[in-house]
């Protein structure tokens, strides 16, 4: 199903700057529009009940965030290191925090670098992804934020 | 009565402000008449003043300022030139409008005071001016046409006639012409100035004058003291305060090891000041409960001359203050609890005599303040409720076991009536119908964090209490604190904390097949534990892995165990149960967050905040948690209920509840539960035949009967209607105030379902789909169809509604109210917006609605500029468009045609209207 629907996936929805990040071995990206700030680690209230990748609540400057950890929701060892990053991301009036293990650049991509086959992926990460762009030393996953929230 | 004063208010409100505003506006254009805009807004106010005017029966104000609005239209055509005079004129008449608000202000009515030879020089004006420039009006304006070629009046003397009333004859004959020919307008027949003397018109207009001088002298007291503002920036700044507060908070914390005095001096100035400041934002959102319980008055007027029941109303406390959103969500539960009250609770004259109680029976609604909380309570001295009948019913639906309901108290058993599923219709008819809803009513006061008591002494009469807090946004809550992690809990659902030392520990507390009990005074209170409940063990291990890094947050637990038992006695709607936690911290305000949509499901959670130490930390849902919790200890005698109850908490609000039943095949089919009023058991030797149509006489009302065997379970025999002797079961449906009974086999249950109706497998004329429950496959009933079909009676489409969006434009108050309540009536949510701009707005960022009602006449961005902008838009090219006018112009009608609006109506026409969204809804656009 995902396939396809990237097949479709229209160049508008090719974002042309994206945030990157490195999340275990590899790195992932989303769109620089999506992302409200990052931000260092900050306490956690966590959660009782939920999804084991929900990490908890964090206070953001009195706002409530939700934070997510992608190490656990990509099947990766949870061990992120006291440096690793929150990437703030507003969604519906709630905020999201994605953690991550390093913030990267933000990077021009070009569209044409983009490729939607999603063979070379991790079968646990293909339901979350648009797609990959291929820079110079290195694949960058596109993460499709709307399969993740 | 009270209901139309709230509507006077907003009148008098809204047009006091008009009013205020007119002058300056009609002054500045007067010195620059290329200011179309400003034109357009006087023209506006007084159009919008003369629509409510009419609609509330003010027939001067609507005469004076339908001449105006004439005027004003033709200055608008540029037909006539705006000058000094016209100004004074003009001026005159709102003053005028003025000097008769305020009479509807003070006393009701419009006054004493007689326009009429304002009335009529504004008209020898209009007069004047179509004979000048020779030209028709449309008939809709004004029918003077017909006047212009009969008279040959003196122009000029009729203009001079404004200021100065001495050309006797002149005058007089122009009074007769303006009489004989404007009789649609209708001027006043007992004293028409032609009778009058001279001198008494010249001392009656001078009158006039003076008693405006005077009028402007006295303050106008709505229009000075009263600003409108937009609800949506009262929530913003409820926001901000709430922020204020936790930063209060925090700052107060910190003062604790503070030593600079200066410092602590102006922090706790800061303090008050927050406070204060807190207090009084609420109170600009707090209405009366009035507004609400008010209009009960008519509906228990109405129903109870319907029912032949005599009922007199107590209200009390109807200035008790309640926040307005809250406000709004009680009001549908307790409409119920108000109609189930006359329906049920109230017995008939004849029965209420025999029984000794006087014919007159009374409920009284009261509303006040109690501890913290507004209660609301409805009281009749009606048959209350029988608890043996209740329980009989909550076995026999295997609600509870026999065992269990020999150790419930009277209260339990009188719960029972608020969960789902229970219906105590059949058998029990003197409080059938009683049980559908109840779990609505409450599940909504829940909702907004109330609660509700019910008491009943079988034969004096039984009472609703509805407990509701004050606000929303901010709370006291108690922290507590188990496994090193905190959770607060509103101080409202508390109702004492118990320390128990370890040597009492034994006697205090019970163990009974694993649960825990614990006994307080006499009474045995049923434990749950926290730190068990929610698994905080390996939580607080993750959350220790996840926070190492900040380690000043949360210390280690300490290794010693507690010798102490901390309880948290706590209420959730009636049932009172333990929480034991490892600590009680202190008290302290927080604001209520929501919780983002990846944890909202969770109902033990109702929302979290932010501490004064800047720690998030998760509010506990006092309610939710002991669905969530309260029975898995219970496993064996785990009743239906309790796996309603929490399959409901579990899947949020999108399900559909089914009415189960069996018809004579054995199989089982379903009827959405919205449709069903209550379940009867009906004698099968009192129906009557019309032709081969089954009538049941159904409180006093003839009610067809309904056999579904006929065409949905063709194989099996339908039940034998003349049989005799023979109790039906019979599932009664309203429709349009007309009531259906369906004969089935047998009532099996209320089901939730939230899956999509299959609708694949029905090729059978009034079936729906099936959907599963059980996993087994319900045939879903098309009730329209079904009696469509069956009686060849087209029911009302309206209840096909299900609260579908609709987008109002409109600037008017009052029609705003008009309209909203009409759309509401119809069941139809709508959306508010009070301009053109804010209707766009919205409309772009709600594309689940389908249908816009605008207005024409609207500042900023008025209905046709809507009309426009809608359908330039590509995205919003399904969207339906109606307009409504007060009165549809033949002019207007082509342009909205022309824009591309669907429909243009009027106002005042309530049935047209809904024919229409009628019509736009078969045409699958709603």
């Amino acid at each position: 199903m995902s396939e396809i629907e990237t097949r479709n996936l229209k160049k508008k929805d090719i974002p042309t700057q994206v945030t990157g990040f490195r999340v275990g071995e590899n790195y992932y990206g989303i769109s620089v529009l999506d992302v409200q700030e990052v931000v260092k680690p900050h306490s956690i209230t966590p959660i009782p009940l939920v999804e084991e990748y929900i990490r908890g609540l964090i206070n953001l400057r009195g706002q409530i965030v939700t934070s997510l950890s992608l190490r656990k929701l990509f099947q990766i060892e949870e061990d992120y290191g006291d440096n690793h990053m929150n990437v703030i991301i507003k969604k519906d009036d709630s905020l999201f925090s994605l953690v991550v293990d390093e913030i990267l650049d933000v990077i021009s991509v070009e569209n044409e670098k983009f490729e939607q086959s999603q063979d070379i992926i991790d079968k646990n990460l293909q339901k979350y992804i648009k797609g990959v762009f291929v820079l110079k030393d290195k694949l960058l996953i596109l993460l499709d934020l709307n399969k993740i929230i | 009565m009270s209901q139309n004063k709230a509507i006077i208010e907003e009148f008098i409100f809204e047009t006091n402000e008009s009013l205020s505003s007119i002058g300056q506006e009609l002054t500045q254009f007067e010195s620059d008449t290329t200011n179309v805009e400003i034109l357009n807004e006087v023209y506006r106010k007084v159009h919008t003043m003369k629509g409510s005017a009419n609609f509330l029966g003010f027939k001067k104000l609507q005469k004076i300022t339908h001449i105006l609005e004439n005027i004003l239209d033709l200055v608008r055509e540029h037909k006539i030139e705006v000058n000094s005079n016209l100004t004074d004129l003009l001026l005159k008449g709102f003053d005028s409008c003025q000097v008769i608000v305020k009479n509807i202000e003070e006393n009701e009515t419009e006054g004493e005071g007689n326009f009429d030879t304002l009335r009529l020089q504004l008209l020898s004006f209009l007069e004047s001016i179509l004979q000048e420039k020779n030209f028709s009006l449309d008939d809709t304006q004004l029918n003077l046409t017909s006047s212009i070629q009969l008279k040959k009046p003196d122009i000029s003397q009729l203009e001079k006639k404004s200021e100065e009333v001495d050309n006797k004859q002149k005058e007089k004959a122009s009074l007769n012409i303006v009489k004989e020919t404007v009789e649609n307008i209708n001027l006043s027949t007992q004293s028409t100035p032609k009778q009058k003397k001279d001198s008494e018109i010249k001392m009656e207009l001078e009158k006039e004058l003076t008693e405006d001088a005077a009028n402007k002298n006295v303050s106008n007291k709505s229009a000075d003291s009263y600003v409108r503002v937009h609800v949506s920036l009262l929530d913003k700044i409820m926001n901000i305060v709430g922020e204020l507060v936790l930063n209060r908070n925090q700052i107060m914390q910190y003062m604790n090891d503070c030593q600079e005095y200066e410092l602590q001096k102006l922090s706790h100035k800061l303090n008050i000041i927050t406070s204060e400041l807190q207090n009084q934002i609420m109170n600009t959102r707090m209405q009366p409960v009035g507004n609400v319980i008010n209009k009960f008055e008519r509906v228990i007027r109405d129903l109870a001359k319907t029912q032949g029941k005599k009922i007199t109303l107590h209200i009390s406390g109807q200035d008790t203050e309640l926040d307005k959103t809250l406000l709004e969500s009680v009001k549908d539960p307790l409409t119920h609890l108000v109609r189930n009250c006359v329906d049920h609770g109230i017995e008939a004259p004849s029965v209420r005599e025999a029984r000794g109680k006087p014919e007159m029976a009374s409920i009284n609604i009261r509303a006040y303040h109690e501890g913290g909380q507004v209660a609301i309570e409805i009281s009749d001295d009606g048959a209350g409720i029988d608890p043996q009948k209740i329980l009989n019913k909550a076995i026999e639906k295997s609600i509870i076991t026999q065992e269990q309901a020999a150790q419930f108290s009277e209260q339990k058993i009188l719960n029972l009536i608020f969960t789902p599923g229970f219906s105590t219709a059949e058998k029990v008819t003197n409080i059938s119908g009683r049980g559908v809803g109840m779990d609505v009513v409450k599940s909504n006061i829940e909702k907004i964090g109330g609660s509700v008591h019910i008491n009943s002494h079988l034969g004096e009469g039984s009472s609703f209490k509805l407990k509701i807090p004050l606000t929303l946004a901010i709370i006291p809550a108690l922290h507590v604190c188990a496994e090193g992690e905190n959770f607060a809990i509103a101080q409202s659902n508390l109702i004492e904390l118990v320390r128990i030392e370890e040597e009492n520990l034994h006697q205090s507390i019970e163990t009974i097949k694993g649960t825990q009990l614990l006994r307080l005074r006499g009474e045995i209170i049923p434990l749950l534990n926290l730190k068990k409940s929610l698994n905080l063990e390996v939580l607080h291990e993750s959350s220790l892995r996840i926070n190492a890094q900040f380690e000043e947050g949360i210390e280690k637990i300490s290794a010693h165990k507690n010798t102490v038992t901390n309880i948290v006695v706590l209420n959730a709607d009636g049932q009172i149960y333990g929480l034991i936690v490892d600590e009680i911290l202190d008290t302290e305000e927080i604001v209520v967050k929501p919780l983002s949509s990846k944890v909202k499901e969770i109902s033990a959670f109702a929302g979290a905040a932010i501490l004064g130490n800047g720690k998030v930390t998760l509010i506990i849902d006092v309610v939710g948690f002991l669905n969530t919790f309260g029975h898995y200890h219970d496993e064996k005698s785990e009743t239906k209920t309790f796996t309603l109850k929490q399959g409901l908490q579990i899947s949020g609000n999108l399900q559909q509840e089914y009415l189960i039943f069996t018809l004579q095949d054995k199989r089982k089919y379903a009827l959405p539960l919205v449709l069903v009023d209550r379940l009867e058991e009906i004698d099968s030797r009192k129906v009557e035949f019309t032709g081969k149509q089954p009538i049941y006489h159904y409180r006093n009302k003839p009610m067809p009967l309904i056999l579904l065997e006929d065409f949905i379970a063709t194989d099996a025999k339908p039940i034998s209607l003349s049989q005799n002797d023979n109790k039906l079961k019979c599932i009664v449906v309203t429709i349009n105030k007309l009531s259906y009974g369906i004969i089935v086999d047998e009532i099996f249950d209320i089901s939730k379902n939230q899956d999509e109706i299959n609708s694949d497998a029905s090729k059978i004329d009034g079936v729906l789909g099936t959907i599963f429950i059980d996993d087994r496959a319900v045939t879903v009933l098309d009730f329209y169809r079904v009696v469509e079909l069956k009686t060849g009676i087209k029911p009302f489409e309206h209840s096909r509604y299900s609260r579908q969006k609709v987008l109002l434009a409109e600037d008017s108050a009052i029609f705003r109210k008009l309209i909203t309540d009409l759309l509401l009536e119809i069941n139809l949510t709508p959306v508010i917006a009070h301009n053109g701009k804010e209707a766009l707005d919205i409309l772009k960022e709600n594309k689940d609605i389908k249908l816009v009602i605008s207005d024409i006449e609207m500042p900023v961005m008025d209905g046709f500029e809507l009309g426009e902008a809608i359908r330039e838009n590509e995205s919003l090219k399904n969207v339906k468009l109606i307009a409504l006018t007060s009165k549809v112009k033949e002019s207007d009608l082509q342009k909205t045609k022309e824009i591309g609006f669907d429909y243009h109506l009027e106002k005042f026409k309530k049935d047209i209207i809904i024919e229409k969204i009628d019509i736009i809804a078969k045409e699958g656009s709603l």
